[in-house]
């Protein structure tokens, strides 16, 4: 929806041009960077010691140590993260990049019923655990909390409701859950809504967090930009743009499991079918005239610029209609707060300008 | 006896099987290199019938005729004579010189922008550059199936099972170097009284 003194927005909200001001984050304790994932590797280490104290020593008190491990470690590593103001440097940095792009901001609500993974819960609050909700540690309450208090304290305006964020999740799915070509569950902490500098209207949802690549491949820890270090970001991005003409589908362009599955369409290039899954529903009854409509906004240029876009970010799409949807990712092999805050913004910038490349042949 | 027996029909269905599978898988090979020619034609056909239409506005726009529109005009023809030949060679060459004719004619409109202002020549002008794209991308969608193909039957047991079952190699759709850089280098263009246009354009500034 869009009109006079309103941003175009894919999910049919009023939105009007905003940006909630961040302020810097004061007070902030400057942990080591390798604390979070020492710590994530003692809560997976404690897992499976559960799982084989369970298994071969009979469960009872020798889960114990296991179970006060796991939550030692996942409570600091909120703990870390909100005496760090790690969100607070977060939703700041999201602020700078809308601030020099000249794009509208909102931060939206970390924790929704209804959203992909962890973050698919409910505080716990006085009175109820919510509406069917389901409920969190009280140790974690206390720490989203303190985060809730930390967010307030950096003056963010009230953000996007949670029920409008749920509808966005309902909407595109399959955007926001782990499966092949996206490592883990995507959750929405900003949005965006700009232009490009072809003037093209776009809707963004980011999340940073912060990555480690010790143990990774060779390829991984250096990133696009040629920055190499262990830990960094990872900015996963998940875009939306109208099209000029209603394709009449909706069709999921997704990373193939395991070869090329042979329940999909197929595409001409042995290339595009082995990278992306595709499956569809039409306005229409019949099957052929849906994948008549998917193959023809899948032109040849449509098909290499996707392909080059997985290569470069792992992008997934859905045509929905009038809209496109795309996710992706980039990482960022710095912790610099400020080098981050200055690669985060052209990240979104150019994921934006990428995502909307393919748009004039889908059309 | 009866242990050799089932070891027999066990491989004997294993090699049954591994024949069916890459049999299968050649087939489906050669079928997306069939497929992906046709979507090359579709797009070089696309070209082909937008070329009069191009030519009909420049021609109008200017008044007379001129050498330039004749070459473009014979480079379809001879394009439209190898496509329906359907020798790979021969229509990359002529694809080749077409494209070349193309872009000098583009550019020479580029130079007049009271020309280039007059009826349609800049939606032709839009539809001929997309429809390049198209075919770019449709030729590396190709090679990719070509690739695919001849990978499988290069490598073991494709090698084995290609020859008996009548599939070879594919050939891929390219340019040979020297023509590649025919068809995209700068046109040169000489143009009386536009020496201000053919200096933009020899500096690669066409806006």
């Amino acid at each position: 929806m869009s009109g006079p003194g309103r941003h175009w927005d894919p999910f049919g909200r009023a939105i009007a041009p905003q940006r909630d001001a961040i302020k810097p984050p004061r007070n902030a304790i400057a942990f080591p960077a390798w604390l979070t994932p020492v710590l994530l590797v003692l809560a997976i280490g404690g897992i499976g010691w559960m799982i084989v104290a369970a298994v071969f020593l009979g469960g009872g008190e020798a889960v114990l140590v296991p179970a006060v491990l796991i939550g030692a470690a996942g409570g600091a590593v909120i703990l870390v993260d909100t005496l760090g103001k790690g969100q607070q440097s977060r939703l700041y940095r999201y602020f700078r990049a809308a601030e020099a792009l000249g794009w509208s901001y909102r931060i939206a609500p970390t924790y929704v019923q209804g959203a992909p993974g962890l973050a698919g819960t409910r505080k716990r609050r006085p009175g109820g655990g919510g509406a069917g909700g389901k409920q969190v540690p009280a140790f974690m309450a206390e720490a989203l909390e303190k985060a809730e208090v930390s967010k307030r304290e950096a003056g963010a305006a009230p953000g996007t409701p949670e029920s409008e964020l749920q509808a966005v999740y309902k909407a595109i799915p399959e955007l926001f859950a782990p499966r092949p070509g996206q490592p883990v569950a995507m959750t929405i902490e900003a949005e965006f809504w700009g232009e490009t500098e072809e003037a093209i209207p776009f809707w963004m949802g980011v999340r940073e967090m912060e990555m480690n690549t010790t143990f990774a491949a060779r390829e991984l820890k250096t990133d696009h930009a040629g920055q190499t270090g262990d830990n960094g970001a990872l900015l996963m991005m998940v875009a939306a743009y109208r099209l000029d003409r209603d394709t009449g589908i909706r069709a999921t362009l997704l990373a193939e499991a395991i070869g090329d599955s042979r329940k999909d369409i197929k595409t001409e290039s042995a290339e595009f079918n082995a990278r992306y899954h595709i499956a569809a529903r039409g306005t229409g009854s019949r099957e052929d005239e849906t994948a008549m409509a998917v193959l023809q906004a899948l032109t040849p240029a449509t098909q290499t610029t996707l392909l080059d876009l997985w290569d470069r970010y792992r992008m997934q799409a859905i045509i929905d209609g009038r809209v496109v949807h795309v996710s992706g990712y980039e990482r960022i092999n710095t912790r610099d707060p400020e080098i981050l805050a200055q690669r985060l913004g052209a990240a979104a910038e150019r994921f934006a300008a990428a995502a909307t490349g393919f748009k004039r042949y889908v059309e | 006896m009866a242990e050799v027996m089932v070891l027999v029909v066990v491989l004997a269905v294993a090699a049954a099987t591994l024949f069916v599978l890459t049999y299968n898988g050649l087939t489906a090979a050669q079928t997306r290199v069939v497929q992906g020619w046709s979507g090359i034609e579709v797009q070089l056909k696309r070209r082909h019938d937008l070329v009069p239409s191009l030519v009909t506005a420049v021609r109008s726009a200017m008044g007379h005729e001129d050498a330039m529109l004749a070459i473009v005009t014979e480079s379809r023809e001879r394009a439209m004579g190898a496509l329906a030949d359907g020798d790979t060679g021969e229509i990359a060459r002529q694809e080749a010189e077409l494209t070349g004719a193309l872009h000098k004619l583009i550019a020479y409109s580029e130079s007049f922008p009271e020309i280039k202002a007059t009826g349609n020549i800049e939606t032709f002008q839009r539809q001929v550059e997309e429809t390049e794209d198209q075919i770019a991308a449709a030729r590396r969608l190709y090679n990719g199936n070509v690739q695919d193909l001849n990978r499988r039957i290069l490598g073991i047991p494709g090698n084995l099972i290609a020859p008996m079952a009548g599939i070879g190699t594919a050939r891929s759709f390219e340019l040979d170097p020297a023509e590649a850089r025919a068809v995209y280098a700068v046109p040169d263009v000489d143009l009386e009284g536009a020496r201000g246009a053919a200096a933009r354009i020899s500096h690669g500034d066409r806006s």
